[in-house]
C-alpha cells in the first residue's frame, strides 16, 4: 500500500475508532441511567440485574418495569430519529431537512389531537399520565401514525409532479407543517379544558410512555430500516455530488430518494406516535456527528445512529434528575439543548 | 463502436434534439460544437440515459444501451456534467466513487491502486486529502475528470470539461485525455465552446444547430462555411506551417 492510500486508510481508522468509542459509551451510559433517579439503585446491582443475576425484588421491579423500558426507548428513539434526519439531509441535499422541517411531527400532533378530541382525554396529575375515556392509548398513537404516513405520502406524491426535486419536497413539507399547525391550533381552541390539557401534554415527547410492547415494535422497525440506510451509504455519497453525477455512477436516484424518504418518514411516524414529539434530535445529531467523523455517509450514518442514541439517553437521564418530584419530558430538554447547539454550529462552522 | 440511431428528446412539447444519428469509432475523440441551447448537453445526457430519449436508440459495441442496467451503463460510460457540485468529502473519496460501479460494500486493493495512479496522473496527489469544497473550480473539474477515468469506461461523455481551466491546465488535461483514449482504445465525446482547443484535439466534429445535427465531419474536413452555419458568424480557418489549424472571426 502506498502513501496516498495509507493516509486515507489511517483517517478512516480514526473515524472507526470514534464510532467504537461512542458505541461502547451507550451500554455504559445505560447502566448509569437506570441506576440513578428518585430511588437510586447501586450500579453493581444494576449491572447484575441487566446480566440476568438475582437481586433485590425492589431493585428488579424499578429497573425492569420503569427505568429499563424508558432508557431503551430513549436509545431507540435517539437512534431512529438521528439516522432518519441524516438520510433525509443526504437525499434532499439540504442541511435543514429533518422530520420536523418536513412537517411529519406536526402531522403526528394533529392526528393525536384529533383522536383526543373525538375520544376525550385528560391528564392524571398524580403520575402525569394521559388517559382517554373514549379511546385507548393505541388509538391515539394510531391517529398520530396515520396522519404522519398520509402527510408523507401526500408530500412525496405531490413532489412527483415536479420531478421529485429536493427543494419541492422541502417546500411541501413547510406548507404541510403550517397547515397542521393551524389545524392543531384550531383544535386547541375548540377543545374543552381537559381535552386541551391532554392535547398539549401529548405533544411533549416523553419516553415514560414506553412499554415493553412498544419497544419491541420500535426494534422491529428500526433495525431493518437502519440496515437499508447503511447499505446505501455509497449511493448517498454519490448523491452529494449532484443527481447527474450520481446517475452517471449507476445510482437509481429517483428510487433511492423515494424509498429513503418513505422509510425515514415511517420510522419517524412510528417513534413520534409512540412517544410524542422529540424535537431537534433528527436535525442536530447529524450535524454534531459531522464534527467527529466528517460527511462520508459510510461513517456519518452509523455514527449518527449511535451518537443519537447516546445523546437522547443522556438527555433523558438529565430530564429525570432535573426536577425532584417529577420527570421532565425529554423533548423540553432536547429543545433547550438543541437550539443553542444548532445556532453555534450554524454560526461557528465553515460548511455543512 | 458507438452508434446513435435517430435519437430525439423533448421537454414538454419543445423538441430539444431531433432525429440525430452518428457513429464514433474506438480511439476517436468527437467534439460536439454548437451555440448555447443547441442541444449539446441534452445529447450527452441521452447517450448515458440520464435522460431517456423519446425515440431512437443507442448501441455500444452492437449492444443496445436501453437493455443495460444502470450499473452496467456506469461500467461502460462515464459522464462528467457541465455543472459540478462540491462537497465536504476528500478528493480521494470523490475519485474513489468512480470505482463504485465495481463493488458493493468495500473498495478492493485494486480499486485503491487505480485511484492512486489516476490522482498522480492528474497531478492531484498533493490535494488528495483536502476537502473538495475547498478547491478552486478548475481543480474540482480535474477531480471530476479523474473520477470519470477510474470508471474505466469504453465511452467518456464530457460536457464542457475544460470550461473552468486555465490555458495550461486545458492543454494538460486534453493531452491526458488523448493519451488515455489511445492507450485504452476507448471513445470520447466532448461538448466544447472553444473551437480552437477543439480543433487541436478532436478527430471528429458533430455540428449541432437548434437540436439538429447539421454536420458530422472528420477533423480535416471541417470548413469555415460549416462553422459559419453553426455559429451564424463569418469565420476563417487558417493552417500554420506546422499544420496547426486555428479559427478566427472574419474581419
Amino acid at each position: 500500500m502506498s502513501n496516498l492510500t495509507e493516509t486515507y486508510t489511517r483517517s478512516n481508522t480514526y473515524k472507526t475508532a470514534m464510532l467504537i468509542i461512542v458505541t461502547v459509551a451507550v451500554p455504559v451510559m445505560l447502566c448509569v441511567s437506570i441506576s440513578v433517579g428518585a430511588a437510586s439503585v447501586p450500579l453493581r446491582e444494576t449491572v447484575l440485574i441487566l446480566c440476568g443475576f438475582e437481586s433485590q425484588e425492589r431493585f428488579v421491579r424499578i429497573i425492569m418495569n420503569i427505568r429499563l423500558p424508558q432508557a431503551l426507548a430513549a436509545i431507540l428513539a435517539g437512534a431512529g430519529l438521528s439516522i432518519a434526519g441524516a438520510t433525509m439531509q443526504g437525499v434532499l441535499r439540504n442541511p435543514l431537512a429533518s422530520p420536523f422541517t418536513l412537517g411529519i411531527s406536526n402531522a403526528a400532533a394533529f392526528g393525536a389531537a384529533l383522536m383526543l378530541l373525538i375520544g376525550g382525554g385528560r391528564v392524571i396529575a398524580q403520575d402525569n399520565t394521559l388517559t382517554s375515556p373514549g379511546l385507548s392509548q393505541h388509538w391515539i398513537a394510531m391517529g398520530a401514525f396515520i396522519a404522519c404516513v398520509l402527510t408523507s405520502v401526500m408530500i412525496l406524491a405531490l413532489s412527483r409532479l415536479r420531478g421529485s426535486r429536493s427543494e419541492t419536497i422541502l417546500l411541501l413539507g413547510v406548507a404541510f407543517s403550517s397547515l397542521f399547525s393551524a389545524g392543531l391550533m384550531f383544535m386547541q381552541y375548540v377543545a374543552d379544558e381537559s381535552r386541551l390539557a391532554a392535547i398539549v401534554y401529548w405533544t411533549f415527547g416523553d419516553t415514560t410512555r414506553a412499554t415493553w410492547n412498544t419497544i419491541g415494535l420500535m426494534v422491529v422497525c428500526i433495525v431493518p430500516v437502519s440496515v437499508y440506510f447503511l447499505s446505501q451509504a455509497w449511493n448517498y455519497n454519490a448523491l452529494v455530488f449532484g443527481e447527474e453525477t450520481a446517475q452517471g455512477l449507476g445510482v437509481p436516484v429517483l428510487r433511492l430518494r423515494m424509498l429513503t424518504m418513505i422509510l425515514a418518514s415511517l420510522l419517524t411516524a412510528l417513534l413520534v406516535s409512540l412517544l410524542g414529539i422529540i424535537g431537534f434530535v433528527g436535525l442536530v445529531v447529524p450535524h454534531l456527528s459531522r464534527l467527529f467523523v466528517g460527511s462520508d455517509n459510510r461513517f456519518l450514518l452509523p455514527f449518527s445512529l449511535v451518537f443519537g442514541a447516546l445523546l437522547l439517553l443522556v438527555a433523558d437521564t438529565a430530564a429525570r434528575l432535573l426536577l425532584e418530584q417529577r420527570t421532565l419530558p425529554v423533548s423540553i430538554l432536547t429543545a433547550f439543548i438543541g437550539v443553542p447547539v444548532f445556532l453555534s454550529l450554524l454560526l461557528g462552522r465553515r460548511n455543512f | 463502436m458507438l452508434q446513435i440511431n435517430n435519437i430525439s428528446f423533448c421537454y414538454g412539447h419543445a423538441e430539444i434534439i431531433s432525429d440525430i444519428s452518428f457513429r464514433v469509432n474506438r480511439g476517436e475523440i468527437a467534439a460536439v460544437l454548437g451555440q448555447n441551447g443547441s442541444g449539446k448537453s441534452t445529447l450527452l445526457r441521452c447517450l448515458n440515459r440520464v435522460l431517456r430519449s423519446h425515440s431512437g436508440y443507442v448501441t455500444l459495441d452492437d449492444k443496445r444501451l436501453d437493455k443495460f442496467s444502470a450499473e452496467k451503463i456506469a461500467r461502460n460510460i462515464a459522464y462528467v456534467p457541465q455543472r459540478l457540485e462540491t462537497a465536504p468529502l476528500s478528493v480521494f473519496d470523490a475519485v474513489l466513487l468512480g470505482r463504485k460501479p465495481y463493488f458493493t460494500w468495500q473498495a478492493s486493493r485494486t480499486d485503491f491502486e487505480i485511484v492512486e495512479k489516476m490522482l498522480y496522473r492528474f497531478g492531484l496527489d498533493s490535494l488528495a486529502h483536502r476537502p473538495l469544497h475547498q478547491l478552486s473550480g478548475g481543480e474540482v473539474q480535474k477531480v471530476a475528470l479523474a473520477r470519470a477515468m477510474v470508471q474505466e469506461p469504453k465511452l467518456l461523455l464530457l460536457d464542457e470539461p475544460t470550461s473552468a481551466l486555465d490555458l495550461k491546465n486545458q492543454v494538460e488535461l486534453l493531452r491526458i485525455l488523448r493519451e488515455i483514449v489511445e492507450e485504452r482504445n476507448i471513445m470520447a465525446i466532448l461538448s466544447m465552446h472553444d473551437i480552437n482547443i477543439a480543433i487541436r484535439y478532436a478527430d471528429r466534429f458533430l455540428l449541432l444547430k437548434q437540436g439538429k445535427l447539421i454536420g458530422d465531419v472528420e477533423h480535416n474536413k471541417l470548413t469555415s462555411e460549416m462553422l459559419e452555419t453553426v455559429y451564424g458568424l463569418p469565420v476563417e480557418i487558417h493552417t500554420t506551417e506546422q499544420n496547426v489549424s486555428f479559427i478566427i472571426e472574419k474581419v
